[in-house]
Formats: C-alpha cells, structure tokens, sequence
C-alpha cells in the first residue's frame, strides 16, 4: 500500500487521541488563554489527560458490554469528553482561580534568543539520535512488546476487554499436564488500551511501527515532563544565592534536555525502553515527572486544580504500571516526611495549608470518581489477584538486595551519579531555605537511593535494577541543578578563582558528561537490521496459523528465534500459546520449573520428551534452523514440513 | 522565537521522524525489498501422503531444481523457475507411494539446499 494511506491515518488518530481529547479536557480545567500553564505544560497535560480519559472510559463502556469499535469508541470520546468538560468547568467556577497572581510571581517559560537557538539544537540532536538508534529496531523483534501487543490485539480484534490469564506446562505429583487458563498479575489494562483505540481508529497493522512510534512519543515527551520539572524546582529556589543570569529555570530546562536528550538518550530507561516495547515503565517514566510536578505546582501556588489533576495521574497510573505506582507512592511519602521533618516548629500551619488545599471541589471529585471507579466498575489486576504483597517483604534473592554505588554508576552514568550526589548534598545545605522545590528534589533522589541500594531496609523485594532504572531521573535533575547552582554561586560570591579557571572547569565537567553520555549512546546503537530472519519468523508462523487449528498445540523456541515473542499473534488463540522453550538460565535457576519445554525441543528423542508430546498433545514444534534441528531430523517420529534458513517447522507424527 | 512556534517545530520534528520510521517499518517488512531468502514448504501437511509443496523466492535469482528420495536414492529431479515474490505451487506427489518409510524433498537454489520430509510409518 501506498505509504500516506498508512501513515496518515495513524498520525491523524495519534494526535485526536492523544492530544485533542486532553486538550479540550483541560480547557475546560483552565482557561488556556490565561492560565498558568507554559504551552509545553499544556501539551504534556493533555496527553496525560487523554490516556486517563481512554483508559478509564474504555473500561466503563467495556464492563457494560459495550463493544470497541469506531461507532462506540466515536460515541464515548464525544460524549465521554463533553460531560467531562462540563463537569470540570462546573467545578472550576467554584474554584478561586489564581491565574492573575500566578502570573505575576511566576511567570511562565520564556526564551531569550540564545536559550532559543541552544533549544533548537538540543531537540534536533535528540530527535536525531533517537531516530536513528529506532531505525533499526522499529520492527516487531522485542519480546515484551510481542507480549503486550498480544492484549491490545484481543481488545481490537473482540472488541471487549481482556482476561488477562495464560495455559501452562506444570508437573503435578509427576504428572505432566496443561493448566486451564490462569490469572496474570503482570499485564494492566491501561497499557494496551490507546494502543487499541489507536489500532481501531487507524488499522495500522500490530507488526508495523505505531506501537513503536506510540512509544516513541512518550519518552520524548517525557524529557520535556523532566525539564519542565526543572524549571519549576529552580524557580522555587531562592535567587538570593545565585547569580540570577545563570540559576533560572530556562537554563535548568534547557541543561535537563542536554542530560536527557542527546546525552544518555538511548540507554535504559530512555530509546531502549522504546525499543524494547516495555510500555509500562515507558508510562510510569512519563507520569512521575508529571505528577510531581502537578504536586509541586499545587502546593507551591496554592492551586487546587493542580492537586486534583495529580491525584489523577497517579489514579491513572495505578492502572497503567504496578512498579511505576508502587516507585511513586514511595517517592510521595518521602517527600511528605522530608517536607515535616523541615517544619517541625509550623506543623499546624502546613497540615492546615495541605488540607485547605484538598478540601475543594476538584481534588474532592477526583477522589470521589477514583474510590467509585475503584469499587464499582474495576481494580487493577494486580490487586485484583492479591499480587501486591509478592513486591512487599525482605529480599532474600540476589538480584534483589540492592545494587552497588559502581553499578548504579554504570546503569545512570557515572558522572551523572557523582554530579547528582554532589547536589544532593548541596541543596541538603542550602536546607534552611526549608522549600518545597528542596523537599521534592531531596525526597525523591534519597528515597529512590535508598530502594536501590539498601532496600531491605524499606522491605522492598523487587529486582534492585529495575528500580535502578528509575534512579536516573532525579539523579539527572540533581545533576543538572547542582551544576547550574555551582556556577551560578560562583558568579555571585565573585570567588576568589580567576574567571578563566571557572569556566575551565565548566568545560571540564561538560566534555565529561558529553563524552561519557555520548559513550552510553554509542554502546547501545545497534549494528544492523534484524529484518530478514523476522520476516521469515512471520512467514513461518502465517504458514502454521493457515494449516493448524485451535486442537493443535505448538512450541517454539525463544533462545534463537528472532521476534518469537510475536508469534503468537498469527494465531490469537491465547496468551501462552504456542508454549515456549524459555531462556535455558530459567531451567538451570529454577530446578522446580518444569522441564517439558526444554525437553520437547532440546531432547525431543528421549523418554521425558515423548512423555511430554503425548501429556501436552504438541504435535507441531518451531525451532531455528540452524541450531535446533538435528535432533528431529534424525527422529523417525516427525515429519519436516516448512523450512527456510531462519525457521524450520516439524509436525510429530501418530 | 515563541514558545508556540517551538512547540511547532517540536511537533514538526516528531511527525518528520515518524514517518521516516514508519516508512523504514514498512521496507523492512516487505518480504521482497532487500531480502535474498526463500522457503519451501508442504502445502498440505494434514495429508501425511502428499508431498506438493510450494516454494516462496525472495532472491533475485529464479532458478530452482527439487530432488525427490525414497531413503537414499533420488527417485524424480527437476529443474523450475521460482520468480521473484511469488509462490510456486509444485504438484509433485508419485501416483504410486515410494515403498519406503521416509521420503525427502530436497530444493536446490544455488549453493543453498533445503529438505523436507516424511516420516510414513513408525518403527
């Protein structure tokens, strides 16, 4: 097909969904022509307003019966969104509106003409380098995006929402047998639904670039969340330490884009998370920096309307991304406990200040629709099916005790780390000034520290470098504040170091961060296309959907296949199905784990193999061809009937 | 430059990468577009007596020869064109079936061979 019939239906759909429903949402919030709000605030509101509105509508007209499809969706977004901006432009006339005076003490994002021409270039370099590592990997190879795309195409295609369970092997008093389908904790409706709209809307296809490109949007966006955050935290700093040419929030905004954006732009949790497809952390990287920044800005300015938007994020989040939740609420707490423990001596003051703050319509209504939602219509599947408590306790295994200062330096960088502890430090001095901007910044890089590397003593029991992943962000911000708060000391002390050695060190501590960020960026680009193997990956399956049907069983492999994880999309016949050889580590770690999808593919010629065959019905098994397929050809008990130099397909004989 | 203009350009350069990843997707994914593959395959695998097959060529070169074996020896051999993106269907199954427990359909292209097989009867 013509490549404008393709993409224009998707470009199109992406910015009504995404974009269009927020923004009129949010008019009816604010009054955009003079709010408070920069137009990147808009723009990033907007979009999370969007993914609450789909993500919460969807769901209401799902548990109604109501089937996914143009006519309802067109219906729910017309209708859904007006009733929505009623109710919001009720409640905001109730609401004092403090636009004027924000705008005067606060005022929002404003370029000079060099700060312009250093932002042209710094989104240029992003969207450059980003593109070019995506070019490689904007085809379906990643397995967590095959596995997500699996739901967001049983919502497409049935056009109801999904019951997230799977079929397994399991070995019950010696004996092999399949499952019936049980729940799965690990998938959250709000992650494959906008994937789902958007595929309704624009019928791209699953295996093209638009989840990719989805994605791709989030993280971008994500930067400017950062940035935008920063801004406002050095905004909320007092000046009277700083030269104000340097300490102001267009250089922290633009100093937050460098570290985000052209430097240690692909590593995780940035381009490779993208890549990767894991749309969950991709979310939750997007909605922390925006809902702490709608907490911040609320307290800050006293704005009721930012408080109530954040609380719905963080709704909108607890149905997007258990960990990303469960990161944030302790990130919450932190600063909270921080902000108490900075004013002990005016307790009743700021207990007074966060309740009058609550108690108003918006954040009241939000709370109410939230617990109504919650009990009334549906809960997160993890709480759900009680999973909560498998990331709560002490952590016994290894990959969960914490990591070491050296591999948090070699997962965020090790100059970001050094810079951040630096300025975590110094804005631990400056604590007098006993500000919002200190406890969030504080609050939010101690308490992720501490997750990361003592979490027992939080009782966290999650793998350490997942959570080490999120660390890079408030490590950044501190990075990026301390740099500009170093240098915009030293230029109002006028200490006592000639001019010509300050901006040597400047430069100094530049070419390190640029050239270490640049080295991350390097070592993650990859070397070429999988296209080949892959599509001949999607040829193989497309071959085995048309000559089997749902009485047959499959297994592939995941060691060697390239894109596996996709496969299961050509047959739509459930979640785990074909079974899968897993990562041979899995079988080695976890002696408990059955051993029939090892044995089918790797030993398919002994005893336990034919054992297994006949207790799993397998009568067909997709292996790579290169690596896994004498132990069938030389078997008397299979017939080879597809190959290519990718992927062979063998069908057990009876 | 306003913030407007930048929120523009922004807007710009997300839409300019996207298509340029978009399109890249679809490349990729043309089973012809830069690829030197092919494959060969049953057509009818439910029929454990029928071995047509058909050869789907993604490489510039056409020409193809199959090989049918009853164990060891080549029974019928012949050479066949396979153009570019198409499937070529091969009627190919013996009216009489080979007296033997394991027939091979061997297709040749170039220095590249690929086998398929039947497995009659278990021993």
């Amino acid at each position: 097909m013509w490549f404008p019939t393709l993409f224009l239906p998707f470009l199109t759909t992406l910015l009504i969904l995404c974009f269009g429903i927020g923004l009129f949402l949010l008019s009816g919030i604010f009054n955009l022509k003079r709010s408070p709000l920069s137009v990147w605030e808009k723009i990033l509101f907007a979009f999370a307003l969007s993914q609450s509105f789909l993500i919460f509508g969807m769901q209401i007209i799902g548990h109604q019966g109501i089937s996914f499809n143009i006519f309802s969706l067109t219906l729910l977004i017309g209708l859904g969104s007006a009733l929505c901006f009623g109710v919001f432009s009720l409640i905001s006339r109730f609401t004092s509106s403090p636009e004027s005076a924000a705008d005067k003490e606060d005022s929002p994002l404003s370029f000079t003409r060099q700060q312009t021409a250093i932002f042209i270039v710094l989104i240029l370099a992003t969207f450059l380098i980003k593109t070019i590592y995506l070019h490689n990997t904007v085809i379906p190879t990643a397995t967590d995006l095959g596995h997500h795309l699996y739901w967001a195409k049983a919502i497409s295609e049935s056009g109801e929402l999904p019951y997230y369970a799977e079929q397994n092997i399991v070995t019950v008093d010696g004996t092999v047998q399949v499952t019936e389908p049980e729940p799965i904790s690990d998938f959250i409706i709000g992650e494959h639904l906008t994937l789902a709209a958007i595929q309704i809307y624009s019928q791209s296809s699953y295996f093209g670039a638009f989840p990719i490109l989805f994605l791709f949007l989030i993280n971008i966006l994500s930067l400017l969340a950062l940035a935008t955050l920063s801004f406002y935290l050095v905004r909320g700093i007092s000046k009277k330490f700083f030269a104000p040419h340097i300490w102001n929030g267009e250089n922290a905004f633009l100093l937050t884009l460098l570290f985000f954006g052209p430097l240690y732009s692909l590593a995780s949790p940035q381009a490779k998370f993208v890549s990767g497809g894991v749309i969950g952390n991709t979310f939750g990287n997007f909605f922390i920096p925006i809902i702490l920044l709608c907490f911040y800005r609320a307290l800050r300015k006293r704005d009721s309307r930012f408080l109530g938007l954040g609380l719905l994020f963080t709704f909108t989040l607890a149905y997007i991304h258990h960990l990303s939740t469960f990161i944030l609420l302790f990130v919450l707490v932190a600063v909270i406990l921080l902000h108490i423990l900075l004013h002990l001596k005016s307790l009743p003051t700021v207990f007074r200040s966060w309740f009058t703050l609550l108690v108003k319509p918006l954040p009241l209504a939000i709370l109410a629709l939230a617990i109504l939602f919650f009990f009334f219509v549906a809960m997160p599947t993890y709480i759900e099916n009680s999973a909560l408590d498998t990331a709560v306790g002490t952590p016994t295994k290894t990959t969960r005790t914490g990591l070491t200062l050296l591999q948090i330096a070699n997962s965020s960088g090790s100059v970001r780390l050094a810079l951040a502890l630096m300025g975590a430090l110094f804005f631990t001095l400056l604590i007098r000034a006993k500000n919002y901007a200190q406890s969030f910044l504080l609050g939010w890089t101690i308490i992720l520290l501490i997750m990361t590397l003592r979490p027992d003593l939080l009782f966290v029991d999650i793998p350490s470098s997942r959570i080490g992943a999120y660390l890079s962000f408030p490590l950044g911000i501190s990075a990026v504040l301390f740099l500009l708060a170093f240098f915009a000391h030293w230029q109002k002390k006028h200490l006592a170091l000639p001019k010509v050695l300050a901006l040597g060190s400047f430069v100094a501590i530049f070419i390190f961060a640029i050239s270490e960020g640049s080295l991350d960026n390097g070592s993650t680009l990859l070397e070429a296309s999988k296209a080949e193997p892959l599509v001949a990956t999607m040829h193989a399956s497309q071959y085995l959907s048309n000559h089997t049907s749902t009485d047959d069983r499959i297994i592939k492999d995941h060691n060697f296949i390239v894109g596996d994880a996709w496969i299961k999309l050509f047959f739509m016949r459930g979640y785990s199905y074909p079974f899968s050889r897993a990562y041979f580590n899995r079988y080695e770690t976890n002696p408990d784990r059955e051993q029939c999808t090892l044995a089918m593919i790797s030993t398919p010629n002994t005893k336990d193999g034919d054992r297994c065959f006949q207790r799993t019905g397998v009568n067909f098994v997709m292996v790579e061809s290169s690596r896994d397929t004498a132990q069938f050809n030389s078997s008397k008990k299979f017939s080879k009937i597809y190959t290519s130099r990718y992927v062979t397909i063998y069908q057990k004989n009876y | 430059m306003s913030n407007r203009l930048l929120l523009i350009l922004f807007f710009v350069l997300f839409i300019t990468s996207s298509a340029f990843l978009f399109e890249r997707s679809l490349n990729e994914l043309d089973l012809e577009n830069n690829k030197n593959w092919w494959t060969v395959s049953f057509i009818r695998p439910d029929r454990v007596k029928n071995i047509d097959i058909v050869v789907s060529n993604y490489t510039e070169d056409t020409h193809f020869k199959y090989q049918i074996l009853a164990g060891d020896t080549v029974i019928a051999e012949q050479d066949f064109e396979a153009p570019l993106g198409e499937n070529r269907i091969l009627l190919i199954t013996p009216e009489k079936t080979p007296d033997t427990d394991h027939v091979t359909v061997r297709v040749i292209h170039k220095d590249e061979q690929q086998e398929l097989f039947r497995n009659y009867k278990l021993k």
